[in-house]
């Protein structure tokens, strides 16, 4: 119960993540089977993916939604001493059945093939109707109906781009490699100009509630919540710019070449993840309390600039003996538990000068990596391409300071670490780093030449990135955690544009493939440098 | 606060007040609107003994209101927990102290 209890945030914030995803999948899906695919395009193997993902969709809708039912019901029931037929009428009650039944209704229909009439769309409502009354317009105390309509737009115009974004794919994935098809170019123009209108329609929209959530530059650069809107934005211009490519290529008119489609296809694996990053991102934001509304402890731009100015880097330690003493094992899973708040917030100035120096060593390390991938380039400098071993500095570092209470510095033994979170999380870290460690060494020496092993790196990148968005303990908006909140953002950032363009390097071609490679380092080197700045005070 | 969504922006008494009477209205404004009957308002005495509240009906859809009554001297804490309309929970304390004449 202590566990779940502390971990309620996260785990709401990603089923809502998890909801808006395969709610966008599914609008997304059927918009595009019901609306945007010309008929004679639906080859049969087409048909079954597409058909395929539909289904997973509704059922991983179905599921997240009993899972979020589930947690939030057994929150009040234990917490707040409710009956289930206490809550039985609760908004997220009512609207997680309508989500539940509209998308069980939809899967039964899937057995007649793809959506293909336009009466099929009319269960976008109801799933459209769910997500918005659960979001901030619906419990907003002026103004409800008009942010409601907003919220609903966005989220339209998101499931129709993203969430489309993967049926185009997986037809493109079907075309022949020396021909497209007619209806193929066609359904490909078709999805283009609907993704134009739903850009305009979700920036428009975003605008609008961003403008009545935050109501002032203050807001956007003082609050936890205009951090995360602000992560947002950066991670849609980035998507912009890969979907600028594909809408010209899509205008010059050359789609009957071969090679064109399959940059669509290659671009839009890129497009993919970073829309269901910023996905994730709106799910975190719908978990803060709407800028406007925070008007203590905001953080003003000279705060900010004062962290933010580049100091020289701590390369040395306070000794692990002038460290606190270590809280028993039960005591501190007791402390995480019942408020993180003190867990957080006891940092003295030992603790402090501890974690500064293991973060700028980090940075030492990630600046170094990236480097000597930049190096890599060169043929001078073939010894270069061995920088994934220089992240085994990153996990032997995290091994042996990360938690200093535990073995192998602490007096916690080793497997008694386990049962706290945060050193768990740590073991976790060490684990991620050695496995992509291996896999992108093996890759860049070539003693590995699977094209999917090669994606393990990126793909790690992109995902560790993703969640540390989601990683947000910024509680009532102190400003020391949100100052640690804007450099992991920009961390987080880096770490999903590093990923998302190695993976384009390692599946584009051309002139893209030529700017991915140089990105993800510059990227990498980008993570170095926030982390050589960081401070706790 | 535990977790954060909707933030208690007005408390009655406000927290770390000095209260002068047995007998104590109690009333929690938020940012967003509530599910009021699903939220709790509890009162701990000085003890750490819980202390029964009466509920009270509100007009407003983002306030929680009730009444405590025959209090003596000592510290008191609010723990309250609220179900916000989009579904979120979020917890708190208001603490505040009476001292009668």
């Amino acid at each position: 119960m202590l566990w779940f209890l502390r971990d309620y945030p996260l785990a709401a914030v990603l089923l809502r993540a998890a909801t808006l995803a395969f709610n966008s999948l599914l609008i997304g899906g059927m918009f595009f089977c019901a609306w945007l695919l010309v008929p004679s395009t639906g080859s049969g193997k087409f048909s079954v993916r597409a058909l395929r993902l539909l289904r997973i969709s509704a059922i991983g809708l179905m599921v997240t939604q009993i899972c979020f039912v589930a947690l939030d019901s057994a929150m009040l029931m234990s917490t707040g001493g409710l009956h289930l037929t206490d809550l039985l009428t609760a908004n997220y009650f009512l609207a997680g059945i309508l989500l539940v039944a509209a998308a069980a209704i939809f899967l039964l229909s899937t057995r007649f093939g793809l959506p293909c009439c336009t009466a099929s769309l009319l269960l976008i409502a109801p799933l459209l109707f769910a997500t918005v009354w659960t979001s901030h317009s619906a419990s907003r105390l002026d103004d409800r109906t008009p942010l409601m309509l907003l919220t609903g737009l966005h989220q339209l115009a998101a499931a129709l781009w993203i969430g489309g974004m993967p049926y185009l794919w997986l037809l493109l994935g079907t075309q022949s490699e020396s021909d497209a098809s007619d209806a193929t170019v066609r359904t490909v123009r078709r999805y283009s100009t609907a993704a134009l209108i739903s850009v305009i329609v979700l920036i428009l929209a975003g605008v609008g509630m961003g403008w009545v959530y935050t109501q002032s530059w203050s807001a956007v650069y003082g609050t936890a919540y205009g951090v995360v809107l602000l992560a947002k934005s950066v991670l849609l211009v980035g998507l912009l710019l890969l979907g600028a490519g594909n809408f010209l290529l899509v205008r010059k008119g050359q789609l009957y070449l071969p090679p064109s489609l399959l940059r669509i296809a290659r671009f839009s694996e890129a497009e993919i993840g970073i829309g269901f990053t910023i996905i994730l991102v709106a799910a975190s934001l719908s978990s803060q309390p709407p800028a406007v509304d925070l008007v203590q402890d905001r953080l003003t731009l000279p705060e900010i600039a004062a962290r933010m100015t580049p100091h020289w880097p701590r390369f040395d330690t306070p000794s692990v003996y002038t460290l606190p003493p270590v809280q028993p094992i039960g005591q501190a899973i007791q402390t995480y538990a019942l408020s993180p708040d003190d867990a957080n917030s006891a940092n003295n100035k030992v603790e402090q000068a501890w974690s500064e120096y293991n973060h700028h060593w980090a940075g030492l390390i990630v600046l170094a990596a990236g480097l000597l991938a930049i190096l890599a380039r060169w043929g001078r400098f073939r010894w270069a391409r061995h920088w994934p071993l220089v992240f085994l500095g990153l996990a032997i570092f995290l091994f042996l300071r990360a938690d200093p209470e535990a073995w192998p510095l602490g007096p916690r033994g080793f497997w008694a670490s386990f049962y706290n979170p945060e050193d768990l999380e740590h073991r976790l870290y060490i684990l991620l780093i050695v496995s992509f460690v291996a896999f992108e060494w093996s890759v860049q020496t070539h003693r590995l030449h699977s094209k999917k092993a090669a994606l393990v790196f990126p793909a790690v990148c992109a995902m560790g990135g993703a969640l540390l968005l989601t990683h947000n303990h910024t509680l009532g908006n102190v400003k020391e955690e949100l100052l640690v909140e804007m450099s992991h953002t920009a961390i987080a950032i880096c770490a999903v544009f590093a990923g998302w363009s190695r993976w384009l390097e390692l599946r584009g071609s051309g002139r893209s493939r030529y700017i991915a490679a140089w990105v993800w380092p510059v990227c990498l080197m980008g993570i170095g440098l926030i982390l050589l700045n960081y401070r706790e005070s | 606060m535990a977790f954060s969504h909707a933030i208690l922006v007005r408390s009655a008494p406000v927290d770390q007040a000095v209260v002068h009477s047995q007998n104590v209205d109690i009333v929690l404004d938020y940012n967003s609107r509530i599910e009021a009957s699903r939220c709790t308002l509890t009162l701990t005495g000085p003890n750490g003994q819980k202390v029964p509240v009466h509920m009270e009906p509100s007009t407003s859809p983002s306030e929680l209101k009730a009444e405590a009554e025959n209090l003596t001297n000592g510290k008191y804490q609010i723990h309250w927990q609220v179900l916000a309309s989009d579904g979120h929970i979020t917890r708190g304390d208001v603490a505040f102290t009476v001292a009668l004449k």
